[in-house]
Formats: structure tokens, C-alpha cells, sequence
């Protein structure tokens, strides 16, 4: 194997740094550049060449695979943020119009379900969001001087609750997302 | 209208995508031969790597400035099929704005004694 090769090898080989998507679509054409790269450079400067070339490779690949792999995160993650904010405003606005809880639960259960299911990384994040909706809202109704029509609890930190449900909703998510997975490997 | 003030255009452009689009301005171009005009149109000052040049042209396909070109061999190089990018209309209007505004920051740069006045006889900078 000339060394040649072995350089393209081991490039193809650090191309799995970036996300799926960018390197379906990009792979081929990026080893082909570095291997037409490390032909110019050996023709020029021999070793002392391929040596530099590679310096400014393994620059570029951290660099550039960091930021694809941020892009894509951020892509991943935004339609979650969405819908956890979304329920959980909904499920703050429910409550203080109303003194059931199953009201609420309707709201968040699936909304952290399917957050959790589908986006298990980092899914307290999800949690967290989706069960501060209630006291959040409650902090807003007393700031505006709003009261809801049912006795409110004498205690404040009673509205953080919301956060239990938040949690078990998003974690049975993750729970059911990694034993499908572990389903889908043993079928 | 003043294309420096034309909204849909996203002043400032990187570096990396200004001199893409440059190279476009010449015509289609694959990869390799966009890094090597980059290069040589720089003077080695901007050497692009292939994670770089393919991370700007993703973004620059998305915002249209630029788009794809049918694959075909390039002859100097060798019988491979090779995806060319163009530039569109857009990204045309993209790099003149870019070129005007760097164009004002140089005038400036000189009426403020930034960069030598080179005046004419006098055989370079002072």
C-alpha cells in the first residue's frame, strides 16, 4: 500500500467526525479534493509537502466538523424546544384557568413522551422546560395582579409539581426510545 | 438601488464564501479547482481545506448564492465525473456588494493613512 493511499485512507476514515447527512452528501467529494490535494502537494514539495498538507487537514477537520456538528444539533433540537414550550405555556395557561390537574397532564404527558422519544439527548432540557410552563405562568398571573378562579395553595413551591410529570413523561420517552432500540438489535 | 443596502443580501460575507464566490465569477468550478484559484487569487494567504470549501458551499447552495452545475470529468485532472457549483444571479449581486463594501473600507483605510498612498513615480509605499 503506498503511502499515498494510506493518507486517503485515513482521511476518509476521519470524515465519520462529521454528521451523517453532511458526509452522505459531501464525503466523496471532499476525499476526492484532499487526494488531488496530497497529488499537488507531493509533486511540489515531496514529503515535506504531504506533512503540512496534513497539518492543514486535521486544522480543517476539527474545525469545520465541529461547526457542521453544532448546525445539526441545532436543527435536531429546535423542533423539541418548540413543542415543550408550546405545551408547557398551553399547560400553564390551563391551570390558571382551571383547578383540575388531568387538564394539564393531557397537555404534558404526550408533549414530553414524544420529546423524549424522538430526541432523547439531553432530554432534561426538555423537561425542564415543559415543567416550568405552570409556574412560570403563575409567576406572570401575580405579577399582573391575576387570580385564578379556584383557592390557590398557600405554598408557592406547590406549582413546582408540575415538574414530576414533566420528568416522568420526557424519561418514559427516552426509556421506550432506548427499548425499541434494544428490540430492534436483538430482532 | 444601492447594493450594499439591498436587505436580502447577508453583508458581511465570510471570507471563505466572498472568495468562493469570487472564484465562481470566473466560472464553473469544481472543489479542487475553487480551493486552487483561491489560493492562487490570494496568494497562499487563504488555503482552504475540504471540510471548510464544503461547509461554505452547503450554506451558500441554502441561501442560493451559488448552485449546482452538471457533473462532468475535468480534463486537465483526469476521467472522473466531478460536481461543478455556479454562481446564480444572486450570489452575483452578493459579491458586488461584498467587493463595494470592502472597496469603501479601503477608500477610508487610504484617505486616514491606514495603507501607503501610493503616488504615481514614486515607486511604492512610503
Amino acid at each position: 500500500m503506498s503511502s499515498g493511499s494510506a493518507s486517503e485512507r485515513v482521511y476518509r476514515m476521519l470524515l465519520c467526525l462529521y454528521p451523517a447527512e453532511f458526509r452522505r452528501r459531501y464525503g466523496e467529494e471532499m476525499a476526492r479534493a484532499f487526494r488531488d490535494l496530497r497529488r499537488a502537494a507531493l509533486r511540489k514539495q515531496g514529503r515535506a509537502g504531504l506533512a503540512s498538507l496534513w497539518l492543514r487537514a486535521l486544522g480543517d477537520l476539527a474545525t469545520s466538523a465541529v461547526t457542521e456538528r453544532w448546525e445539526a444539533m441545532k436543527r435536531e433540537v429546535a423542533w423539541a424546544y418548540v413543542l415543550v414550550l408550546l405545551a408547557g405555556a398551553a399547560a400553564g395557561y390551563v391551570d390558571l384557568h382551571n383547578d383540575e390537574v388531568q387538564a394539564c397532564l393531557i397537555l404534558m404527558l404526550p408533549a414530553g413522551f414524544f420529546a423524549g422519544l424522538l430526541q432523547p439527548r439531553g432530554a432534561w432540557r426538555w423537561a425542564l422546560v415543559l415543567g416550568l410552563g405552570v409556574p412560570v405562568a403563575h409567576l406572570v398571573a401575580r405579577l399582573v395582579g391575576y387570580r385564578p378562579p379556584y383557592p390557590v395553595q398557600p405554598n408557592d413551591f406547590a406549582v413546582l409539581l408540575a415538574l414530576i410529570p414533566a420528568f416522568v413523561a420526557t424519561y418514559a420517552g427516552v426509556a421506550a426510545r432506548w427499548f425499541a432500540g434494544a428490540v430492534g438489535e436483538t430482532a | 438601488m444601492n447594493l450594499a443596502t439591498d436587505p436580502e443580501i447577508p453583508l458581511p460575507l465570510t471570507p471563505a464564501a466572498f472568495h468562493i464566490l469570487l472564484s465562481l465569477s470566473g466560472g464553473e468550478r469544481h472543489g479542487y479547482g475553487i480551493m486552487q484559484d483561491v489560493a492562487a487569487h490570494t496568494g497562499g494567504a487563504l488555503r482552504m481545506g475540504p471540510g471548510t470549501l464544503y461547509g461554505s458551499l452547503k450554506r451558500m447552495l441554502a441561501a442560493g448564492l451559488v448552485a449546482e452545475a452538471e457533473e462532468r470529468p475535468d480534463p486537465e485532472l483526469d476521467d472522473e465525473r466531478r460536481r461543478y457549483y455556479r454562481l446564480t444571479d444572486f450570489g452575483a449581486r452578493a459579491l458586488a456588494a461584498e467587493a463595494e463594501r470592502l472597496e469603501r473600507a479601503v477608500r477610508v483605510a487610504r484617505a486616514r493613512h491606514v495603507l501607503g498612498e501610493r503616488q504615481p513615480g514614486t515607486g511604492g509605499a512610503p
